[in-house]
C-alpha cells in the first residue's frame, strides 16, 4: 500500500465503517465500541508510521489530490505534513483512548451502536478537516464534526442536554458560517482554493488590498476563534461539555476546540501572511484575557467537570497566545500544547467520569481523600494536572516554554515594550493555572476522607488503563520532545519568516 | 569510565526512584534497602567525580569541563545541549546533595518504619536526590530548571507526604498555633505555590537572557557578554537580573517569599532535614553563585549598574537574616525554630555573595568562599538537628517544646548530637558555624570603603548572631534541661516511656555532628582548601577593574568582628543561659507581667502578620474575585445574553418550524441544501472574481 492509499483510508475508514456500525442491532453496543476501538487504533498506527517517516526526513509530506470539480476550480486532496499528521495522530490516538473508556462509562446507555456510529462519524470529520487541502473541502469537514458531536450530546447528554446541545450547535455553526464568509473570500481574492495553489500565490505577495485582506483574515479568525472559545466567544462551551457525555466531552476539549487553532494557522497564516502578523498584538491580548478569564473561573467551581471546562478555556488562552507570537518557537508551543492540552485534559475529563460513577459526585465540596482509595486514579490526576500548569518534566512544561519564549523572542527584538509587557503577564498567569490545579488536587484528592465515601473502590481496568496510557504519553514527551518538535519544526519555519 | 560519573550521579537516584513501585511488588524490605542502595550508588558517583576530574580540588578547572554534553531539543532555531558542567561549585553541591541525602535515606529506615505509605516516601525521597544532583550540574538555564522545578515538585509531594491531615495527627503532623496552624496538604501546596511565583519571575529572565544571547548555556552566557550590552541598551538589564533572583528567593525562602518555609515543617522530620534544611533550599544560593561570575563581569565591563543585583541580594539576606531570626526566638515548636534558623541562616549566606559583589581582589574570593564554607557547615549542622529533633518529637508524640523537658538523661545520644549542632549553629567556637560565619561577618567588614550600605548589613548580621545563641539555648534548654513537662508525666502514668532512638537513627545523626566537630577543629586548613579551590576560578573576576585589588582580610576588621561577635555571644547567651540553661530567670511570669513584652511577642509569633498579609492580599481576594466574577459574568451576564439569543432565535425558529422536523435526516439534507447553496455562491464569486 502506498502512503497515499494510507492517507485515504484514515478518513474515509471511519466514515464508512460509521453506518455499519449505526445499523448494529441495539443491544450489540459494547461490540460496536470495540470496533470503533479497532477503527481508531488501526488508524493511528496508520498515521503513526507515516509520521515516524516525515521525522526521520525520509519525506517531507505526503499528498493526495484529485480533481472534485474541476470546473469551479474544486480539489479533493489530502495533505499531511508535519503538522498536518501531528494533528491527525494526536485526535486518531485521543479516539482510540477514549473509545475503551467510552464502554465502560457508558454501560447501560440506550442505542449504543448509533453512539459509536456517530462516534466514528464525528472523528473522521477532525481528521478530514485538519489532512483537508482544499479550503471547502475543510469546511465540509469542518461542519462534519459539528453535526455528529451535536447529536451525541443531544441524544446521550445529561441534564437540560437538548436545549445545551442547541445552543452548542447555533454559537459554533455561527462562527462557522462566518468561517465560511472568510474562505469564500478567501477563494476568490485568490481564484482557487486549493491550499496549494494559495500558498504558492502568497508567496508572490497578497492578492488583495490591505483593507480587504484585513476584513477577510478578521472574519476567519472570529468565526474560529469560537470554535477555540476565545473569551468572549466562550459562551458555548462550559454547559455544552458539563452536559456532554465524559467521553465526548473528553474529545471535544482535547481535540476539537483546538482545530480552530490548526486553522489559523493552516488557513490564515498560509494565505494572508503579513496581515496576520499584524493581528498578532491584539490576539496576543485577547489570548492572555483568556487565559486569565478561564483560570479565575476555575477556581469559582465546584463541579470538576466545570472547573475543566473553564480550564479548557483558559488553556486555549495559551495555545492562541503561541499563535501571535509571531515566532516559528511559538507557533511549534501552540501545536505542543495541542498535543500536550489533549493527554492530560482527556485525562482529567475522564477522571471526573470515573469519580461519577466511584464516587458518586462531581461535586469537589463532597469529594476529599480519595488518593488512599483509588491511587491509580490520584496518580493520572496529579500527572494531568501539573502539565497543565506546565510543570517540568511533564510534556505540558515543554509547550509553554516554547510558547512563551517565542513571544519574547520576538518581542524583544522587534515588538518594543508592549509585547514585552503582554509576554511577562502571560508568564506570571500561569500561577493562578497552577492555583486551581493544586487546590482542587488537595480538595478531592486529600484531606479527610468523608465518611460516606469509605467504601469507593478504585476503578476498573477499562477506566485506569486509558489513564495510564494518557499518563505515561504525558510523562515521555516531557522528557523526550523531540518527536513532535521535529515534525513541526519545518512546517513553522515556513510559516513564519 | 569516570566521565560518566557527572550523569550517573543523578541518573541513579532516579532510576531508583521509578524501581520503587516495581521493587516493592517484590518485599517491603527490598525496596527500601533498594532505594538505600541507590541513593548510595549517587553519593559514590559524586565521590568519584573527585577522581575523575583531580583538577577541580586543584582549583584548575577554571573553566569547567563538559563530559558528554548530547543535544536534547532542537526546535525552530533553538538548539538546546544537556550537559553536565563540572566545576568546584558543582561538584561540592553535588557532593553535599548526594551524601547528606544518603545519610538521611539511613536514618529514614528507622524513622519511617511502619508508614503505610513507603514506596511513595521511596520514590520522592530518591526522585528529590537526583534532581538536586541534576540541578547543581546542569551546564545550562533550561535544564537546570528542569531540575530546580523537579525539587519543587519532590518538596510538595513530602511536605503534604500525611496528606490526610487527620485531626488526631495535630500534635505531631501539622504546622503552627491559633489562626495560623495549617494540616500537611495546605503546606504543601502553599510551598509549592509560593516558590513558584519566585520561578515565574525566574523564566522570565531565563527567556530576556535568552531573547538576546540566543543560548542558555553557562559558560557562553559568560564568555560573550555582548547579551547584557544590548539588553541594558533596553532598558530590560536590570529587570532581567531582578527578575533572575525571584527564582533564589522563592526557593531559599528569602523576604519577601519566606513564608512558605517555616509550614514545610508538617513534612516528615527526614524530608525536613534533608530538603527544607540541607539542600533543596540552597539552590537559591547555589544559582546566584553560579551567575555570580556573570554579573560580576558584566557589571566590571561597562555596566555598572549592575550593582543593583548584588545590593538586592545582600539587603534580601540581611534582612531575611535577622527577621527569620527574632520569630526563632518565640516559636513553640521545635521544627519550627530551625525552619526559622534555616531561613536566618541562608540570609547570611546571601549576604555574603551580595557582599563579594562589591569587592575585589582577594577579598571577593574570601567573601565568595565564605558564603559556599557555610553552606557546608549549615547543611551538616542543620541536618543533626532536624534529625535529632524528629526522634525527639517521635518519642514525646508532641511538636511542642512545652511537651518536651528533662530528657538528656533519657536520650543521651540525641542530646549530644542536638547540643553540639545548637553550638555550631550559634556559631561558637571552635564548631565549624564560627568559622563559616566568621568569615561572612569579616567580608561584611571589608565592604566598608567600597559601599556606604555596608555598615547597615553588618549591624544586621551581627544582631542576628545574639538572636541565633538565644534561640539556640533556648531550645536545648528546653528541651532536655529541667524537669519533665506535664504532657510527658502523664504520658508516663499511661505507661509510655520515652526512650532513645534506635541506632538506625541515632547513627546518621550523631555521625553528621561529629563531622561538624571535625571540621571544626580542621576549619582553618579547609578554608583554605576552600579558598584554593575557587581563587582560580575567580581570579580573573577579583582581578578585572584594574583598581586595588583588596587583601583578603584586614587587621582592623579581623578585630572588629571579634569583638562584635563575641558582645552578641555573650547578649545573647547569658540571658539564654540563665533563662533556660540554668532555669533561674522566668520568662514566662516576666512577660505576662509587661504588655509590651507580651505584644512583642504576640507580633512574633504572628510572624510579623507577613503570613497573614499575604492571605489577605492574594489568596482570599483571588478567591472572591473569581467567585463574584463567576456570578456576574458568566451566571447572570451570559444567562441574559442568552436569553437574548434565545428570543432572537424563538423568533426565527416560529418562521422557520416547519423545516425543524427533529428528525436527523431532515438536517442533512438541509444541510446538503445548504451545500448547494454555497456552491451556486461559489460559482457567482469565481466568476465575479
Amino acid at each position: 500500500m502506498g502512503p497515499e492509499q494510507l492517507l485515504i483510508q484514515s478518513v474515509f475508514l471511519p466514515l464508512l465503517v460509521s453506518p455499519l456500525l449505526a445499523l448494529l442491532p441495539k443491544r450489540m453496543g459494547k461490540q460496536a465500541g470495540w470496533a470503533a476501538f479497532a477503527v481508531t487504533a488501526y488508524i493511528s498506527a496508520l498515521l503513526l508510521t507515516l509520521a515516524t517517516r516525515i521525522f526521520t526526513g525520509t519525506v517531507e509530506a505526503y499528498v493526495f489530490q484529485v480533481p472534485w470539480a474541476p470546473s469551479l476550480g474544486l480539489t479533493f486532496g489530502f495533505h499531511a505534513d508535519g503538522l498536518g499528521v501531528t494533528m491527525a495522530l494526536t485526535i486518531a490516538l485521543l479516539a482510540s483512548i477514549v473509545a475503551p473508556y467510552s464502554i465502560r462509562y457508558m454501560d447501560g446507555e440506550q442505542n449504543m451502536p448509533l453512539y459509536y456510529g456517530l462516534y466514528l462519524l464525528y472523528t473522521a470529520g477532525m481528521l478530514g478537516s485538519v489532512l483537508a487541502s482544499d479550503l471547502i473541502e475543510f469546511y465540509l469537514f469542518f461542519e462534519l464534526m459539528l453535526l455528529p458531536s451535536w447529536a451525541l450530546v443531544h441524544g446521550w447528554g445529561t441534564g437540560d442536554r437538548e436545549r445545551v446541545a442547541f445552543r452548542y450547535f447555533i454559537y459554533t455553526h455561527m462562527g462557522a458560517l462566518l468561517f465560511l464568509l472568510g474562505i469564500l473570500a478567501t477563494g476568490a481574492a485568490y481564484g482557487s482554493f486549493s491550499l496549494f495553489a494559495i500558498e504558492e500565490a502568497s508567496a508572490q505577495g497578497q492578492p488583495v488590498g490591505s483593507t480587504a485582506a484585513r476584513l477577510i483574515v478578521a472574519a476567519l479568525l472570529v468565526g474560529l476563534m469560537v470554535k477555540l472559545a476565545i473569551f468572549p466567544f466562550h459562551a458555548w462551551l462550559p454547559d455544552t461539555y458539563v452536559e456532554a457525555p465524559t467521553p465526548i466531552t473528553a474529545l471535544l476539549s482535547a481535540t476539537t476546540s483546538g482545530i480552530g487553532g490548526y486553522a489559523i494557522l493552516r488557513i490564515v497564516f498560509t494565505a494572508f501572511p503579513q496581515t496576520i502578523l499584524e493581528f498578532s498584538p491584539g490576539l496576543a491580548a485577547m489570548a492572555l484575557v483568556t487565559m486569565v478569564y478561564g483560570a479565575l473561573m476555575a477556581l469559582a467551581q465546584d463541579d470538576i467537570k466545570r472547573l475543566l471546562a473553564y480550564s479548557s478555556i483558559s488553556q486555549m488562552g495559551y495555545l492562541l497566545f503561541g499563535l501571535a507570537s509571531s515566532s516559528a518557537l511559538g507557533l511549534v508551543g501552540a501545536i505542543f500544547l495541542y498535543f500536550s492540552h489533549a493527554t492530560s485534559k482527556a485525562a482529567l475529563f475522564m477522571i471526573s467520569g470515573v469519580l461519577t460513577r466511584q464516587a458518586g459526585t462531581r461535586s469537589i465540596r463532597q469529594l476529599g481523600g480519595l488518593a488512599s482509595k483509588m491511587p491509580y486514579t490520584a496518580v493520572a490526576m496529579v500527572v494531568g494536572f501539573l502539565s497543565l500548569s506546565g510543570v517540568p518534566p511533564l510534556n505540558g512544561f515543554q509547550s509553554e516554554w516554547m510558547i512563551f519564549l517565542g513571544f519574547f523572542l520576538h518581542g524583544v527584538v522587534e515588538g518594543g515594550a508592549v509585547r514585552v509587557v503582554l509576554a511577562v503577564a502571560a508568564v506570571m498567569a500561569t500561577a493562578l493555572t497552577l492555583s486551581y490545579s493544586l487546590w482542587t488536587v488537595r480538595r478531592v484528592l486529600f484531606r479527610q476522607l468523608p465518611s460516606r465515601l469509605s467504601r469507593v473502590k478504585e476503578a476498573s481496568n477499562l477506566f485506569i488503563v486509558p489513564l495510564m496510557v494518557l499518563t505515561v504519553l504525558t510523562v515521555a514527551t516531557g522528557v523526550y520532545p523531540q518527536f513532535l518538535n521535529q515534525l513541526l519544526s519545518r512546517v513553522m519555519e515556513a510559516l513564519v519568516p | 569510565m569516570l566521565e560518566y560519573t557527572p550523569w550517573l550521579s543523578w541518573v541513579f537516584p532516579i532510576l531508583g526512584a521509578l524501581l520503587t513501585p516495581a521493587l516493592a511488588r517484590i518485599h517491603p524490605r527490598v525496596r527500601d534497602y533498594a532505594a538505600v542502595g541507590f541513593s548510595g550508588l549517587g553519593a559514590f558517583m559524586a565521590f568519584l567525580m573527585f577522581l575523575g576530574y583531580p583538577q577541580v580540588l586543584k582549583g584548575e578547572a577554571s573553566a569547567g569541563f563538559y563530559p558528554l554534553s548530547v543535544e536534547w531539543i532542537r526546535v525552530a532555531g533553538v538548539q538546546v545541549k544537556a550537559g553536565m558542567l563540572v566545576d568546584p561549585l558543582s561538584v561540592l553541591m553535588a557532593n553535599v546533595a548526594a551524601w547528606i541525602g544518603l545519610l538521611i535515606m539511613v536514618y529514614s529506615l528507622g524513622y519511617m518504619r511502619g508508614d503505610p505509605a513507603l514506596t511513595r516516601y521511596w520514590f520522592f525521597m530518591n526522585l528529590f536526590i537526583g534532581n538536586m544532583v541534576l540541578l547543581v550540574l546542569a551546564d545550562n538555564l533550561l535544564l537546570l530548571f528542569i531540575g530546580w522545578e523537579g525539587v519543587g515538585l519532590c518538596s510538595y509531594a513530602l511536605i503534604g507526604f500525611w496528606h490526610r491531615d487527620s485531626p488526631e495527627d495535630r500534635k505531631t503532623r501539622w504546622v503552627g498555633e491559633g489562626a495560623e496552624e495549617y494540616p500537611p496538604s495546605h503546606c504543601g501546596m502553599k510551598a509549592f505555590l509560593t516558590t513558584k511565583v519566585g520561578d515565574i519571575f525566574l523564566l522570565v529572565a531565563i527567556f530576556l537572557i535568552y531573547s538576546q544571547a540566543g543560548t542558555f548555556s553557562f559558560l557562553e552566557l559568560q564568555g560573550n557578554l555582548a547579551w547584557a550590552r544590548s539588553l541594558a541598551e533596553m532598558g530590560l538589564l536590570i529587570p532581567a537580573a531582578l527578575f533572575l533572583l525571584g527564582g533564589p528567593l522563592g526557593k531559599s525562602a528569602q523576604l519577601p517569599l519566606m513564608e512558605w518555609l517555616p509550614d514545610a515543617m508538617a513534612g516528615p522530620a527526614s524530608v525536613s532535614a534533608l530538603i527544607h534544611a540541607a539542600t533543596m533550599v540552597k539552590a537559591g544560593v547555589y544559582l546566584v553563585a553560579r551567575v555570580f561570575p556573570i554579573f560580576f563581569s558584566a557589571m566590571h565591563s561597562g555596566l555598572p549598574s549592575l550593582i543593583v543585583f548584588f545590593q538586592a541580594v545582600a539587603w534580601a539576606g540581611a534582612l531575611t537574616a535577622f527577621v527569620a531570626a527574632t520569630q526563632a526566638v518565640v516559636s513553640r515548636e521545635i521544627k519550627k525554630v530551625w525552619a526559622y534558623s534555616t531561613v536566618s541562616q541562608i540570609g547570611y549566606m546571601m549576604l555574603a555573595l551580595g557582599i563579594a559583589g562589591f569587592l575585589t581582589g582577594d577579598a571577593l574570593v574570601a567573601a565568595f568562599a565564605a558564603a559556599l564554607f557555610h553552606l557546608v557547615s549549615h547543611a551538616l549542622f542543620k541536618a543533626t538537628l532536624f534529625l535529632s529533633s524528629g526522634s525527639v518529637s517521635h518519642a514525646c508524640e508532641s511538636r511542642f517544646m512545652d511537651d518536651m523537658g528533662g530528657l538528656r538523661r533519657l536520650m543521651p545520644f540525641s542530646f549530644l548530637s542536638m547540643f553540639i549542632g545548637a553550638l555550631a549553629l550559634a556559631g561558637v567556637p571552635p564548631l565549624s558555624g564560627f568559622w563559616s560565619k566568621e568569615g561572612i561577618l569579616k567580608s561584611v567588614v571589608e565592604a566598608f570603603q567600597a559601599s556606604a550600605q555596608a555598615p547597615f548589613l553588618y549591624t544586621l548580621a551581627a544582631l542576628t548572631v545574639g538572636l541565633t545563641f538565644f534561640y539556640s539555648l533556648r531550645v536545648v534548654g528546653l528541651v532536655f534541661l529541667g524537669g519533665k513537662s506535664a504532657h510527658l508525666q502523664k504520658a508516663e502514668k499511661l505507661g509510655h516511656h520515652v526512650h532513645e532512638a534506635p541506632p538506625l537513627m541515632w547513627i546518621p545523626y550523631l555521625a553528621l555532628a561529629l563531622i561538624t566537630v571535625a571540621i571544626g577543629a580542621l576549619a582553618p586548613l579547609l578554608l583554605e582548601g576552600f579558598l584554593s579551590m575557587f581563587s582560580p576560578s575567580l581570579s580573573t573576576l577579583a582581578h578585572l577593574e584594574g583598581g586595588e585589588a583588596m587583601e583578603a582580610h584586614s587587621p582592623l576588621g579581623e578585630w572588629l568582628v571579634l569583638l562584635t561577635s563575641t558582645l552578641m555571644l555573650a547578649l545573647g547567651g547569658i540571658p539564654a543561659y540563665y533563662a533556660y540553661v540554668a532555669g533561674r530567670w522566668n520568662v514566662k511570669a516576666w512577660v505576662e507581667r509587661r504588655p509590651e513584652l507580651k505584644a512583642l511577642q504576640v507580633f512574633l509569633l504572628r510572624r510579623w502578620y507577613i503570613n497573614q498579609a499575604y492571605y489577605r492580599v492574594f489568596v482570599d481576594p483571588a478567591l472572591k474575585l473569581s467567585d463574584r466574577a463567576h456570578r456576574v459574568l458568566e451566571f447572570h451576564g451570559l444567562l441574559r445574553f442568552s436569553s437574548l439569543v434565545a428570543s432572537g432565535v424563538t423568533t426565527l425558529y416560529s418562521r422557520l418550524r416547519k423545516t425543524h422536523t427533529g428528525v436527523f435526516n431532515d438536517y442533512a439534507v438541509g444541510l446538503m441544501g445548504g451545500l448547494t447553496l454555497l456552491i451556486v455562491l461559489l460559482v457567482w464569486l469565481g466568476l465575479g472574481g
